[in-house]
């Protein structure tokens, strides 16, 4: 029996197909039974999900960009 | 077709702001993020006579910012290796038994609507900021990047078995800092 350490980390690796049949065999008892590694599983497709839109929204402000065209004109010289 | 062309007086204007967010979303600060995008105008510049117009200026310099990212994370990644852990280190979500400390264990999130969620997006950032920065590497190239897991293995020169405990260690770190400071709260 694996105990949820191991649960988490085969959870991670399935995503890759990394993970032998009988891994993959008692990684789905454990989902069954335990609830709290069952929660992780979803969470973790989820987190995947989300990470594939992760954005900023940031901008160099007027003195920033001052100083940047700066050095951009110095480093052509 | 045409061929496209490059006019360096416009850039700081037309695409500083949008490469300063892509590097935030792949490097701890933004002072890090600041000087990626400096750095990809500079080179740029250097660079100009090898563009031949067949991608536009924009995608251009999203390629060479792409390629300044990865050499710091190359740069970085010499001076983190004691980061690394290994299997049988600390592990403050699980006990010597492999069970889930009290404190770490998942809670139900209901997740509708999140993803476009700004403020949210922001949490995910924070706590994708506050892992070890070797996890966080690894992380962005694996799920924002979409990099096959050999691919950084070989970029970053670490084996797999460093690979699968930093990706671990990122995932459970991750998953409790956002049920911290979203779902909890
Ligand atoms: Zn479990």
């Amino acid at each position: 029996m694996i105990n949820c350490k191991e649960s988490t980390r085969l959870t991670i690796k399935k995503e890759e197909n990394k993970i032998t049949l009988r891994e993959r065999i008692e990684l789905s008892f454990h989902l069954m039974m335990c609830k709290f590694c069952s929660a992780f599983n979803v969470q973790n497709s989820w987190i995947n999900g989300v990470s594939k839109h992760a954005e900023a929204h940031d901008s160099f402000s007027e003195s920033e960009k001052q100083d940047l065209e700066v050095r951009m004109k110095d480093s052509t010289k | 077709m045409t061929k496209h062309q490059l006019n360096p007086d416009t850039w700081i204007n037309l695409y500083a702001d949008q490469l300063l967010s892509y590097a935030l979303v792949r490097v701890p600060e933004r002072d890090v993020a600041k000087d990626l995008v400096q750095d990809t105008f500079f080179s740029a510049l250097k660079s100009k006579e090898n563009f031949r117009g067949e991608i536009s200026e924009k995608n251009w310099l999203y390629l060479v910012l792409r390629s300044r990212i990865l050499d710091y994370y190359k740069k970085r990644k010499e001076v983190l290796e004691s980061d690394f852990g290994t299997d049988d280190d600390d592990d403050d979500s699980f006990d010597n038994k492999g069970h889930w400390m009290d404190g770490k264990l998942p809670k139900e999130w209901s997740t509708d609507n999140i993803i476009q969620n700004k403020e949210f997006m922001q949490i995910f950032l924070q706590c994708k900021s506050a892992l070890k920065e070797v996890q966080a590497q690894v992380f962005t190239m694996k799920y924002i990047d979409g990099e096959e897991s050999e691919t950084i293995c070989k970029e970053l020169e670490i084996l797999s078995s460093n690979y699968w405990v930093l990706i671990h260690r990122a995932k459970l770190q991750l998953r409790s800092c956002i049920e911290k400071n979203w779902f909890d709260k």
